[in-house]
């Protein structure tokens, strides 16, 4: 499913070369649950940027579900990102404006999808995160919850190869970080690829397995034995 | 992405920032408008300039002695027996009438009135087609020939004269002479004559009985038809200048030379504006770029985000460059309007034909497309090269 070797990072500022990653290697099968940790600075950031392909490695190769994606151009990179990988982001990153509809159509709108077809899968994928109801509902009018709920919907609406979640209940209180966390859980159970970056061990403790990075090189890569299962107070529809 | 979806977020961004939009549309109209307004009423005063001539005889022309000549200047240069030799000999010529111009102190039943006269022939009617009478009878030939002291009035001396009373058959005083009414005319007046006081018309050989020496200012002639026009000028030239002992001596211009030269000025006239109003568009053209660079900057996260969602950079260029396209063409419409209605009510207050100038509307909406693409293709470009993790991470 997704396949690095020997991934490195430099760069150059004031003269001087940054490593930032070392030659990282890893391999994640499909359906898997995996965490990312590791204190700022180690890399684990611009490694998330490389899984995302939104950055070019310095060198190494990376596949994503058997495509060589380091020598990729600019148009076919962004097409990578548009039918591949599902971002979910610390800050939600929702268009403000735009509904919460129209914001899980857009990764559909650059898909070419025609509007029939766009509507009836975003519909589903809100219904899937348990936002059937608000749909027509704008960012500034839901709750942090909600914004990421709209934003795992909106990763899911292309059926990508992997969901990459960046802090994804960094801005979020402990309540709605369970009830994210149990929607996780829960596509994993469906068959969804998971990469969570955190620094949240207990959140980390929700995936089946815990990578952590140090100084642009992992440091362990650990099988969790008994997950954490996340069990909302309120009940989350995840179908 | 579609078109149709790129226009709807378009339309939203712009929506989305109403007055803002609004202020940098302001620029184009004001553009527009202006190029629209001067285009309009530039091309509408020359095709009611043209409508003018050919009302006026298009096939008339005007001969004087030409003021620059270096030959003798004699008073018998030009007589009222040339434009009857004249008239029977040439093929070309229709009609020719001697005219001489001044303006005398006409004293009426009740008051004095300064009054244009004008000392010609009978046919001079048949000539200046915008005359026409309305009532008596105009010069005739034995009138003139007999030096009969009548007079024909235009309808502005007649009413200044004798209010609402009829004229004809009444005297007047003028040249210390008394003079008897015989007819009153009307004059269809070329729309670009400025004059107020009225004209009163003369037999020329009653005229020459005032003049020590008797002389002829210009002649005016009727070519057969507008082909003719030249060759008419041409041998009346020639037929003058051999008659009266001179090589060049004469000037002889029609009313369509007259014209080409005023078109000249005109277009003169309205290049130099639309200069200064295309001017005002390209300033109105930077304001839409300055507008749209600082609304990249502002939705910098924005394009991350669609750039993290898998939009390519055709996609945001194409978005933005629509955006700025669709400011300029709301504008230009506004302007259109304002540019077409400025004209129209400038028009009917001069007076002039309304007149609509297609092909500057047309240019118009063409020209505000491409002042959109031209000043909105670089902040577009600049958009669509925002590297994603950098945009992501704005603030």
């Amino acid at each position: 499913m997704l396949q690095i070797e020997g991934m490195t990072k430099t760069f150059v500022s004031g003269g001087t070369e940054l490593h930032i990653l070392k030659g990282v290697t890893l391999r994640v099968e499909a359906g898997e649950f995996v965490a990312i940790m590791g204190p700022s600075g180690s890399g684990k950031s611009t490694f998330m940027n490389m899984l995302g392909c939104l950055d070019r490695p310095s060198s190494g190769s990376y596949q994503l579900d058997g495509i060589e994606v380091t020598q990729l151009p600019e148009k076919k990179l962004a097409e990578v990102r548009n039918r591949k990988i599902g971002f979910v982001f610390q800050a939600f990153n929702l268009l403000p404006r735009s509904s919460a509809l129209q914001n899980v159509e857009l990764p559909m709108l650059y898909a070419g999808l025609g509007r029939k077809e766009r509507r009836t899968r975003a519909l589903d994928a809100l219904r899937r995160v348990g936002l059937a109801e608000r749909i027509n509902h704008k960012p500034p009018q839901l709750s942090g919850g909600q914004k990421q709920r709209v934003a795992i919907a909106r990763a899911l609406v292309n059926q990508p190869a992997i969901l990459l979640a960046d802090e994804p209940t960094g801005n979020l209180d402990s309540r709605s970080s369970v009830e994210i966390m149990a929607i996780f859980q829960e596509l994993h159970a469906q068959g969804v690829t998971i990469i969570l970056v955190t620094h949240e061990t207990d959140i980390a403790q929700h995936a089946q397995r815990i990578i952590t990075f140090k100084d642009g090189n992992i440091l362990s890569d650990e099988r969790v034995q008994e997950p954490l299962i996340a069990s909302p107070s309120e009940e989350v529809f995840v179908t | 992405m579609n078109l149709l979806e790129s226009f709807r977020i378009a339309i939203e961004g712009i929506w989305a920032n109403k007055m803002r939009s609004g202020l940098t549309m302001l620029g184009i109209v004001i553009g527009i408008t202006s190029v629209i307004a001067v285009n309009t009423l530039g091309q509408g005063g020359q095709q009611a300039l043209v409508n003018e001539v050919e009302k006026f005889g298009a096939t008339s022309f005007n001969v004087m002695v030409d003021w620059n000549s270096k030959e003798e200047f004699k008073n018998q240069d030009l007589t009222v027996e040339d434009t009857e030799i004249l008239t029977k000999a040439s093929p070309y010529i229709e009609k020719m009438v001697p005219v001489n111009y001044g303006s005398a102190d006409i004293q009426g039943p009740k008051k004095s009135e300064r009054t244009n006269i004008m000392a010609t022939g009978a046919d001079y009617l048949a000539i200046q087609s915008n005359i026409k009478l309305v009532k008596g009878r105009f010069i005739s030939k034995d009138d003139d020939l007999e030096k009969r002291a009548v007079i024909v009035l235009d309808d502005q001396a007649a009413a200044a004269l004798f209010k609402k009373q009829n004229p004809i058959g009444q005297r007047v005083r003028m040249y210390n002479t008394s003079v008897v009414v015989i007819g009153v005319v009307k004059e269809d007046k070329f729309r670009f004559d400025m004059s107020q006081s009225g004209t009163a018309y003369i037999p020329i050989r009653f005229d020459q009985t005032f003049q020590d020496e008797p002389y002829v200012s210009s002649l005016l002639g009727k070519a057969s038809s507008k082909e003719t026009v030249e060759l008419a000028m041409q041998q009346t030239k020639n037929y003058l200048n051999r008659k009266h002992n001179h090589t060049d001596h004469y000037m002889v211009r029609s009313l369509q030379q007259e014209l080409s030269q005023l078109n000249q000025m005109t277009d003169m006239l309205t290049l130099v504006f639309s200069v200064i109003a295309g001017i005002s568009l390209f300033v109105g053209g930077i304001g839409v770029m300055n507008i749209m660079l600082v609304s990249v900057t502002e939705r910098t996260r924005e394009i991350g985000i669609r750039k993290a969602l898998g939009a390519q950079r055709k996609d945001i260029l194409i978005q933005f460059l629509i955006e700025s396209v669709i400011v300029c063409l709301i504008g230009g419409t506004v302007g259109v309007i304002l540019g077409v209605g400025a004209a129209a009510i400038i028009t009917y207050f001069a007076g002039l034909p309304p007149f609509l100038a297609w092909d500057s509307v047309v240019l118009a909406f063409g020209f505000s497309s491409v002042i959109g693409i031209f000043f909105g293709l670089y902040p577009a470009n600049k958009a669509a090269k925002l590297d994603p993790i950098e945009a992501l991470r704005y603030e």
